[in-house]
């Protein structure tokens, strides 16, 4: 279906803001003063790019930073590993955040940011200034010693990481033995190492068995805990070895070993997803407080640098660390950034009380079956995001399993496309 | 005549009045709404097989959602959704979807612009 134009401009745009726009002047080229770069086009960068474009009708310029032409989802990449998905699907580009909405985007690598000149260092190009930025450029690694993450994937960025991984696990056969470990909280997609789990306990399995040890940092499954617990001690209890509280101390990398805690492990194939922090940019720039980068979440402003606003992963709030929850940050942040280039309060009651944000992950459980996770998060009035609600799939199933691509299809498109 | 002008500008004036005094900001609408963008597309556009939004009445929307927070046992993953708002929030997202229908009369003023655009 298409949206009549006349209608689309007045309830969706900048008009219902109060602010004048030609009808023209939607999505066509710039002239208006306003400039918001964003840096990363993953699902939090590509989604405020976008919604920033849609609610100032085109009036505000959008500069997307990335070093790519597109973006690789980790979101369904751990169906790349058992050969259900192709990761040139998970291939998003951003042409048509160009062609569609009018978002410049520029191929480059942000190495600064200062705060104070308003201005970015790009690796290739001449700094550019801005008027705000909004920063989503996800995690960054805290490696520990001999970790060599070509011969040791992490697969926790999707790309050639994941291509890695799924060579290794081709090679697998019945008996042999997969050793991953899972970071200590918070960290990128909660579910998401107990998910990878399952999928290589499931290719064991049809491959007549093998052991998969899972050397949890946490005291106990992070999401989905009925799910996971109900696969690892029924369906996979003949193949999942799960520990609790285990520290990595070192990696040998040639021999696929890992020194823990726990004790030495051996692997055909060595799996180590190491703790996280916020993306190296962050820290740099000053825009860090431990490993996170604090931020007000009625806009998403840094609480260090004025007209800085840091989105998905890489930011401190409480809220789980995923796509579904990056996208729905954006929004928030989209929404302050319009309101404040054209004078308008980002602090009246009535929108106080309806920030809301929300997370949903399906996981595959096995070759056909998937769980989901869902949550929403409010306001409370003060400074950070409540958890208001969190429900858990009763069972695996296949349709669950179909329901997976929908909303995956629906989240690319409503970020990227 | 000059009676009734006097009726008219009074209730005009009301009607100024009274918009003015309960009138909502409907951006904060859209930004709940965009909320459930990521599943049922963008302005509610659904690609592929989930629902789309775009053409769901208030009333329905509101009647659904609500049947989705009463459930005895929550089942799916939108009767969790329905339990993270507040019922005004959920009037509110209603009032968004319902505002993008496009109505029969729309659809055929668009069709006679494309037949006059040819
Ligand atoms: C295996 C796996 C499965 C997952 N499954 C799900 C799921 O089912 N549902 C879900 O909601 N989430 C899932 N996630 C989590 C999700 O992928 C992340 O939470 C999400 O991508 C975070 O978005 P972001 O915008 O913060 O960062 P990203 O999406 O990682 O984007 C960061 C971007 O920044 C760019 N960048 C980095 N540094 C710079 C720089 N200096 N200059 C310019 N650009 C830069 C990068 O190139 C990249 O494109 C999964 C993650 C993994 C690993």
């Amino acid at each position: 279906m298409t949206i009549n134009r006349r209608k689309f401009i007045k309830n969706l745009g900048i008009a219902s803001l109060g602010v004048a726009s030609s009808p023209s002047s939607i999505f066509a080229n710039t002239h208006s003063s306003k400039h918001v770069v964003v840096i990363g086009g993953g699902f939090g960068g590509a989604t405020a790019a976008k919604y920033l474009r849609l609610w100032s009708n085109g009036d505000i310029k959008v500069t997307l930073i990335d070093p790519l032409q597109q973006h690789t989802s980790c979101v369904m990449s751990n169906l790349v590993l058992n050969e259900r998905q192709k990761l040139k699907n998970l291939r998003l580009y951003y042409e048509t955040l160009k062609q569609k909405y009018g978002v410049e985007h520029l191929k480059d690598k942000v190495l600064d940011i200062d705060s104070y000149a308003q201005k970015i260092d790009l690796k290739h190009g001449e700094s550019i200034s801005y008027d705000k930025l909004i920063i989503s450029t996800g995690i960054g690694f805290k490696k520990v010693s001999g970790h060599d993450f070509r011969k040791v994937p992490h697969a926790w960025i999707a790309g050639s990481q994941t291509n890695i991984l799924k060579n290794q696990l081709a090679e697998m056969e019945a008996g042999d033995t997969f050793v991953m470990s899972i970071p200590k909280s918070p960290y990128r997609c909660p579910p998401g190492p107990y998910e990878r789990a399952c999928v290589v306990a499931d290719m064991l399995k049809r491959r007549g068995g093998g052991n998969v040890i899972v050397l949890d940092a946490n005291e106990g499954i992070q999401a989905e805990k009925h799910t996971f617990s109900k696969a690892f001690n029924g369906i996979y209890s003949n193949i999942i070895d799960y520990h609790t509280n285990v520290k990595i101390n070192e990696v040998d990398s040639n021999a696929r070993e890992v020194y823990t805690s726990d004790g030495t492990f051996e692997a055909d194939v060595l799996n180590i997803i190491p703790n996280q922090k916020a993306n190296r940019l962050l820290k740099t720039a000053s825009l860090t407080d431990g490993d996170w980068a604090p931020v007000d979440p009625i806009s998403y402003e840094s609480t260090i640098f004025s007209n800085v606003h840091i989105i998905g992963d890489a930011q401190a709030t409480n809220q789980p660390k995923s796509a579904h929850m990056a996208n729905s940050q954006a929004k928030v942040c989209a929404d302050a950034i319009v309101r404040s280039l054209y004078n308008l309060s980002i602090y009246s009651f009535e929108r106080l009380e309806n920030i809301t944000t929300n997370s949903a992950c399906y996981s595959p459980i096995t070759y056909n079956e998937a769980s989901w996770l869902t949550a929403n998060f409010a306001y409370d009035g003060v400074s950070s995001m409540k958890l208001k609600h969190i429900g858990e799939a009763k069972e695996w199933s296949r349709e669950n399993y179909k329901e997976m691509y929908a909303w995956a299809n629906n989240l690319f498109f409503d970020s990227f496309y | 005549m000059y009676q009734s002008k006097k009726v008219i500008m009074v209730a005009a004036l009301f009607t100024v009045w009274s918009q003015f005094s309960f009138a909502e900001d409907t951006t904060i609408n859209r930004l709940l709404a965009s909320q459930c963008a990521q599943c049922h597309g963008t302005y509610g556009m659904a690609v592929g097989e989930m629902d789309g939004l775009n053409d769901e009445s208030y009333k329905d929307l509101v009647e659904d959602l609500n049947d989705m927070r009463g459930e005895d046992s929550l089942e799916n993953i939108m009767d969790h959704q329905a339990m993270g708002y507040t019922q005004e929030q959920i009037e509110r997202i209603a009032r968004f979807y319902d505002s993008l229908k496009v109505t029969d009369l729309q659809e055929s003023e668009d069709e006679e612009e494309q037949e006059e655009d040819k």
